[in-house]
């Protein structure tokens, strides 16, 4: 795996660790010192023994082509930042400071953060899960004070660190496609506007794409299975989505995920993930979408006219926001067929993460067309780096292979 | 391509999008950012069970006040009705609301901001 991959997984891993340890010594009472020695110790560790010595990294290839490498990362990140520009909002949109902020206000007080447990959830939903409300309140904690600038560089980190994440895992299999998807998304003005939103959408996108991307190292190093398992756990841990999103991926990566003895590995990484999301969820009220359901629900689901509704806003949010995808989708049948290859299984697996939305929404208590209306978008968005990510790697993979490994 | 040259292009990139916001919001004076440096520092005097309402004359009434009780959490603003004891009052400098004169008039002031535009009154709500 690509060296600077796995460091912006292991910030991602990192910002998530710190949430939850934080959380956690919210919910026992131990002093915010003993947090901030146990994540300082934590990341000292991880950084020395899993990224330096325990997992094996390289670095992209050194070649004639090297400049032009750091000239399309330069020029990729001078375009997102100029176009980001003008998407930058002082305190994001709305949910920003509705939900996800507001959140972490109760947080950064520790007197009397069990409030946020008490919100009213249909307006306040306070069981969304904590990864960057948490983490915010904990580097708030950490300055002494609310500052606006914490969330919106949890939001850049994001929206820088995705496109540099699809680059650098790409440029070794091939520089174009990789510079073209680099340079397509620092201009597409969906993907700024949402990434500047300090919603936790884009967070989800990155974290899932990390755990595809981990998953398609693990046969060169197979503890690349406990980051699997810790992208997931952190996936579960910033939106409800994640939950079912990780349980797809799971289902699809069973065989690599928990066969021979690998289930340890896995287990190991989503350990902590799994154990605060437990506990923060049995702390809240049961989700509005799980706790409406009943008879009705059977109803919805033989309903034919709501499954129409549903892909009518899939197809037109996929023609407006997301073309790239959209065109990659419709023109893989051609390339499967022309390779003589079965449908890759990664595409096949979000494909299915697809299905389930469909699902949920068809499923939904909520007026549908408002429901769609306000969060299909989002809820696609955080499906579209991992979308990219696989149709590159198969729109490549006909010509360029990937680098070797150096031990 | 080094990871260490990446790390540090990227590293210069984040610290340019921060520069960026910064220049983009240094004399920021909207409502929002008003009620930001007003509301900042009120938390001291809720307790848990403060029971707070809102009297909100300023314009855009839904937004600065949903933004009013983002900044004062978690503390939090209670729906009109039912026992309060506190009242939090967004008005503009020159007071016109007749309820709001007589609210100020009657109740006994905690805590007041002023800027050149709007104040920001906390109120001991009497109980009668």
């Amino acid at each position: 795996m690509p060296k600077t991959t796995l460091q912006l997984i292991w910030c991602a891993a990192m910002l998530g660790f710190t949430s939850m340890v934080y959380f956690l010594s919210l919910v026992v009472g131990a002093p915010f010192l003993a947090a901030v020695a146990v994540i300082g110790g934590f990341v000292v560790f991880s950084y020395r023994y899993l990224i330096r010595r325990g997992i094996d990294t390289v670095s992209l290839p050194s070649t004639p082509i090297a400049a032009t490498q750091y000239l399309l990362l330069i020029a990729g990140l001078t375009a997102l930042l100029y176009n980001a520009y003008s998407w930058q909002k002082p305190y994001g949109d709305w949910d920003a400071w509705w939900l996800w902020n507001y959140h972490a206000h109760f947080l950064a007080d520790a007197r009397y953060w069990r409030g946020l447990l008490k919100l009213d959830i249909a307006f306040y939903h306070p069981d969304y899960p904590l990864y960057t409300s948490s983490g915010i309140a904990f580097f708030w904690r950490l300055m002494g004070k609310t500052s606006r600038y914490v969330p919106y560089m949890y939001t850049l980190f994001f929206t820088v660190a995705t496109p540099v994440l699809l680059y650098v895992t790409l440029c070794g299999r091939s520089l174009v496609v990789a510079g073209v998807v680099f340079l397509l998304i620092a201009c597409n003005g969906f993907y700024l506007e949402h990434g500047m939103a300090q919603y936790a959408d884009l967070p989800l996108g990155f974290l899932f794409l990390s755990a595809l991307i981990c998953a398609d190292y693990i046969a060169e190093n197979s503890r690349n299975i406990v980051a699997v398992g810790a992208m997931l756990g952190c996936c579960m841990w910033t939106k409800n989505e994640g939950i079912m999103l990780s349980v797809v991926f799971m289902l699809f990566h069973f065989k690599a995920l928990a066969l021979n003895g690998r289930w340890r590995l896995f287990l190991t990484g989503i350990a902590i993930p799994i154990f605060t999301l437990i506990v923060f969820k049995s702390m809240t009220p049961k989700t509005d979408l799980i706790e409406g359901q009943g008879m009705r629900t059977l109803q919805y689901l033989l309903q034919p006219e709501r499954y129409g509704l549903v892909m009518k806003w899939m197809y037109l949010n996929f023609t407006k926001n997301f073309a790239l995808a959209g065109a990659g989708l419709l023109l893989y049948p051609l390339v499967a067929f022309y390779k003589k290859q079965w449908p890759d299984r990664r595409l096949m697996m979000l494909i299915a993460c697809l299905a389930c939305y469909v699902i949920v929404y068809v499923m939904t208590t909520m007026d549908l067309a408002w429901h769609l209306e306000t969060s299909l978008d989002r809820v696609l968005f955080q499906l579209m780096p991992a979308f990219w990510y696989v149709l590159a790697v198969n729109f490549t993979s006909a010509t360029a292979k990937p680098i070797e490994i150096k031990s | 391509m080094k990871a260490g040259y990446i790390n540090l292009i990227v590293l210069l990139a984040l610290i340019a999008g921060v520069v960026l916001y910064r220049y983009k919001y240094r004399d920021y004076t909207s409502d929002f950012a008003k009620l930001e440096a007003g509301l900042s520092g009120i938390d001291k005097f809720f307790h848990q069970g403060s029971k707070i309402v809102l009297k909100n004359d300023l314009p855009d009434g839904g937004n600065t006040g949903s933004f009013a009780n983002y900044l004062i959490a978690p503390a939090a603003i209670k729906k009109p009705g039912g026992t309060t004891d506190t009242i939090l009052v967004l008005t503009t400098l020159l007071v016109t609301d007749s309820v709001t004169k007589a609210l100020l008039a009657s109740a006994n002031t905690i805590w007041r901001y002023a800027d050149d535009k709007y104040q920001m009154i906390l109120v001991y709500n009497k109980p009668h």
